[in-house]
């Protein structure tokens, strides 16, 4: 039974050094584009200009020409006959017909390097049949939209709504037009937010080897190289055990590298070219144009208020385009909504919507900013209204541990509460604000999850331990792994190394993603630990001649369990090693799972802006984040998590966008124009780490990496109506369109 | 297009390569020297990424054509420990948890090192207008700000 | 008795009704009696949900016993996570 005291805790929660992070400040750790091969060849691909647009005819002859070009792949080296997500995966990975966004690749060329790669792909001659196309999502509805695939709708979608809606979502309880009727204030707008990428520092890059046989090797950074695995094999129609991926140290993910884009290209291409290693790495401008940015979204919310702050009814109403494949996550943020507040009525309605924009991919809690920023905003305009103070309206109405969410079941243990307390107390809450100054605050939710686990771990013959996860460390993982090994099994933090096999060693995992590694993989590593405990229990108990439940594990050695048991010395967890051989062979501890108990997180955020009135431009001058961790194992890895995602949200709240000319053309696919946070935007991020153990993990742990970006949109929207009087309902608040509405309210 | 012989200093160590004339400065360390400590996350200018010294000025390497390397000093994020001891920044970022992928880390090191070799006492602002062309996505900057700032303070107190 | 709470906007394939008390000793067999009443939901079913047990949101494994007593939600699948 692991503990679950903060005062018997010895490791858990300190901070020690994280294992890799000698190999990351030396430059020597190897992420995706840091590896070559013997014979190794660099592929290129051929993105389509256009947004909408039939391929006539692809014509790759001067390219092959070419001395030193050893493979051309197109949609014709694909298998045909895949349905579903898989088809799916495989019309983005390469067009079919029909070339459905800006960047979407049509064919691709490996050469003997880089640069003649990229000569070769300009070498490739297309012919397209331009059509109509559709990027904006209210615009991807109306009647008169281009139809970007005719019969995408699942089931859920009812009869008489444009082809390009392909899912419908509706949920919800109560009586609303009860609910509304009972409320002294009934207030309803539209909020808009637009895609957004998630912009890591590290482009995808991959090298893929496959023979004529099947089988194939990949390095590849990835949150996720089972992912990597399945989706690449079905694409390209092998069997999952033939691809072996190993996953490199990865430049960030946040959601957008658990699926895959150019990776299959590399085996296809490979194949072709006689089984020689292929190394595709995308530039900046592939990144933003053609991986998955997030969804934009069209928000209706309605909200009814009696004149204390008492919410009596909710509904929402949101489009979200995912790019030209279903998926928008409006699900996610339909449930994420209203998820903070206790509403007696409720109801959601979502549309999933193709637009010719790229396959969305998942972006740190994928919808919840969104929902966030429409439902924050309307609450924070309606207590302005009223003239209450917007933490003590979110008291009121907050959610509570075991009573009905609003997407449906019952909560568990939940931290909420504690989160709007620990805000309240904070000194920020009392910094003074001066001239053209704005306060804002908000809540946000994320799920978290479980997910497929595999862990094993073995003992050395010395005594120390090697665990084998299959959870990329994109964020300190890996120390947090270790810290709870060696917490279980009683041994120094140092004795445990934590390595991130491949998919050969291990059974399937999730992805590091949905906030799960700590929880999952951590869980896992603790049964690991603790089947591992049993064997050396009874390796004891069998030289003692005793049983072994007279055996106990206590300080990293096996002794007998009381006096009864008989007396002898302890046998350390080295003496066990040295011994194993004889004894019965190698210890080894493994656990598989699909782990129950994931404890969802909450936070609550405050931000103070200063709006220079003259250039519309908004300055972050503090910020706090609260938010319930559950117990944080390695705090400096969960401050880090709560700084991250909400330097990520200001950056969607201010600056980021995609943009679209008329022609579907994404105008800034470059980080100059795509205007990511720099340090000098910035204040220092404070945080409180709120601990209210989840009772579903042995050492209370929530998920914390995503609930962090939710807050932020609506807080900064919040603040900078505090600073301006003017409410912006449309993401981001840029300085040109904020200096705009300030003059229209000055003059209207 | 043939390649251009090329002999430079790296690290305090002699050494030559053969660049295409279209190669980056980043290309050649990378792909040439097998030096992959710096890293390409735009080849735009825009990151910093792929931050290096040459001749003392902090320059992106994806900026700079390899065969401009000729007879020049780089210091590259490799240069960084010396004899095997951690520069005081790299140790203040393990300590301060000021990386998180690390990917951007590479980069920010040799900026922050330039930073100090020109303005050994930068104030907060100071410091993240210099590293203000460095991107990182993961951190927020928080601890990274902290790191460099710590590590300034203990380099005044040896010096 | 286990009780089986449908999202609300399945109400159209059933007669307007949500909640169900099922004596199914597993989540496949819940479903399948739910499916052979309102056949409309077959569909549905087939393209997935999501199922939480008291709360705990689950894969959707049919063979999985449905505990006495619990409460068992349906939501439209969350895919976008």
């Amino acid at each position: 039974m692991a503990k679950d005291t903060a005062n018997e805790l010895r490791i858990v929660g300190t901070r020690p050094d994280r294992p890799d992070g000698l190999d990351k400040v030396t430059g020597r750790a190897r992420y995706g584009a840091d590896i070559s091969a013997a014979g190794l060849l660099h592929g290129a691909v051929v993105r389509s200009p256009h947004a909408h647009a039939r391929i006539v005819k692809i014509d790759a002859s001067k390219a092959l020409a070419l001395s030193g070009v050893k493979a051309v792949v197109t949609r014709d080296d694909f298998p045909t006959g895949l349905t579903g997500e898989a088809w799916d995966l495989q019309e983005n990975t390469m067009a079919g017909e029909r070339a459905l966004y800006d960047g979407h690749a049509v064919a691709a060329v490996a050469a003997t390097s880089a640069q003649l790669a990229r000569d070769a792909a300009k070498l490739i001659e297309v012919e397209y049949e331009i059509l109509p196309h559709v990027t904006d999502v209210d615009a991807a509805m109306a009647p008169d939209a281009p139809i970007i695939r005719e019969g995408a709708a699942d089931h859920s979608v009812p009869d008489g709504l444009h082809p390009n809606v392909v899912r419908y979502i509706e949920f919800g309880h109560g009586d609303l037009e009860d609910g509304f009727a009972k409320a002294d204030i009934v207030r309803e707008h539209q909020y808009k937010t637009e895609a957004a990428h998630q912009g890591y520092i590290e482009p995808h890059a991959c090298m893929g080897q496959m023979g004529a046989d099947g089988k194939g090797e990949m390095w590849v950074c990835t949150q996720g190289h089972w992912y990597i695995r399945k989706m690449c094999t079905q694409v390209l129609g092998l069997d999952a055990s033939q691809l072996r991926v190993t996953p490199s140290e990865i430049g960030g993910g946040f959601g957008g590298k658990t699926t895959i884009f150019m990776e299959p290209l590399s085996l296809a291409l490979s194949r072709k070219a006689g089984g020689r290693p292929v190394k595709i790495v995308m530039s900046r401008s592939e990144v933003l144009r053609a991986t998955g940015p997030t969804a934009s979204a069209s928000m209706d919310v309605k909200i009814g208020m009696t004149k204390d702050g008492k919410i009596t009814a909710g509904s929402a109403t949101f489009r979200m385009q995912g790019g030209a494949f279903a998926g928008a996550p409006v699900d996610m943020a339909l449930y994420c909504a209203f998820a903070a507040y206790k509403v007696p009525a409720l109801q959601h309605v979502g549309y999933d919507v193709l637009a010719n924009r790229p396959k969305a991919a998942a972006y740190r809690a994928p919808g919840s900013p969104m929902a966030a920023f429409a439902v924050e905003s309307l609450l924070d305009e309606m207590c302005n209204e009223l003239g209450l103070d917007p933490l003590d309206v979110r008291v009121k109405n907050a959610a509570q541990s075991h009573e009905t969410s609003s997407f449906g079941p019952k909560f568990g243990v939940i931290g909420l509460n504690e989160t709007l307390a620990a805000t309240q107390a904070h000194p920020n809450l009392s910094a003074p604000l001066g001239p053209n100054q704005g306060r804002g605050i908000a809540s946000g939710f994320w799920f978290n999850h479980g997910g497929d686990t595999s862990v094993s771990m073995a003992l050395g013959e010395d005594g120390t331990v090697t665990v084998s996860i299959g959870t990329p460390d994109i964020g300190g993982s890996r120390a947090s792994m270790a810290m709870m090994a060696a917490e279980t099994l009683e041994i120094p933090y140092d004795n445990v190394r934590v390595n991130i096999v491949e998919t050969g060693a291990l059974g399937v995992n999730e992805p590091t993603h949905g906030s799960r590694a700590t929880f999952a993989t951590g869980k896992a590593t603790v049964e690991a630990a603790q089947g591992m405990i049993v064997e050396m229990c009874k390796r004891a108990a069998a030289k003692w001649g005793i049983e072994p439940d007279a055996v106990e594990w206590r300080d990293g050695a096996a002794h007998p369990a009381g006096p009864n048991a008989g007396e002898y010395p302890p046998m350390t967890i080295g003496e066990i090693g040295a011994a194993m051989s004889n004894t019965g062979g190698p210890i080894a501890g493994h656990h598989e799972s699909v782990p129950a108990g994931v404890g969802e997180s909450f936070g609550t955020h405050v931000v103070d802006v200063e709006v220079d009135p003259e250039t519309g431009r908004t300055t972050i001058l503090r910020y706090l984040v609260v938010q319930d961790a559950g117990r944080a194992i390695h705090p400096a890895y969960v401050e880090g998590q709560y700084q991250g995602g909400a330097v990520q949200g200001i950056g969607w709240a201010l600056n980021e966008e995609y943009v679209y000319d008329d022609m579907g053309r994404l105008q800034n696919p470059v980080f100059l124009d795509y205007r990511v946070p720099v340090a000098s935007d910035l204040p220092m991020i404070d945080t409180v780490i709120v601990e209210v153990p989840n009772p579903g993990h042995p050492y209370g742990v929530r998920g914390v990496g995503e609930t962090g970006i939710a807050p932020p949109l609506p807080a900064v929207a919040n603040a900078v109506a505090a600073a301006t009087g003017v409410r912006m309902r449309h993401l981001p608040i840029t300085p040109s369109k904020l200096l705009a509405a300030i003059k229209a309210s000055k003059n209207g | 297009m043939s390649k251009i012989h090329i002999t430079t200093k790296v690290n305090g160590e002699e050494v030559e390569f053969l660049a295409d004339p279209r190669d980056t400065l980043l290309d050649c360390l990378r792909d040439q020297l097998e030096l992959t400590g710096t890293k390409e996350g735009c080849s735009t200018g825009d990151c910093g990424a792929c931050s290096v010294t040459v001749d003392g000025t902090l320059v992106c390497s994806c900026l700079m054509l390899g065969v401009e390397a000729q007879d020049k000093q780089i210091e590259t994020i490799e240069g960084m420990a010396q004899d095997g001891e951690l520069h005081p920044l790299q140790r203040k970022f393990i300590e301060h948890a000021a990386l998180q992928c690390g990917f951007c880390t590479p980069g920010i090191l040799v900026a922050a090192k330039a930073l100090l070799e020109k303005n050994p006492d930068p104030n907060e602002t100071e410091v993240r207008y210099w590293l203000a062309g460095n991107l990182c996505r993961c951190t927020g900057y928080d601890k990274i700000i902290r790191a460099v700032m710590d590590a300034a303070a203990e380099m005044r107190g040896a010096a | 008795m286990v009780k089986i709470v449908l999202w609300s906007g399945l109400r159209r394939f059933t007669d307007g009704t949500l909640e169900f008390e099922t004596a199914a000793p597993t989540l496949g067999r819940a479903m399948s009696d739910l499916v052979a009443q309102y056949p409309g939901l077959g569909p549905i079913f087939d393209q997935g949900v999501s199922v939480a047990i008291d709360g705990d949101i689950v894969p959707p494994n049919p063979a999985m016993a449905l505990p006495d007593g619990a409460e068992v939600h349906f939501l439209q699948q969350m895919r976008g996570g």
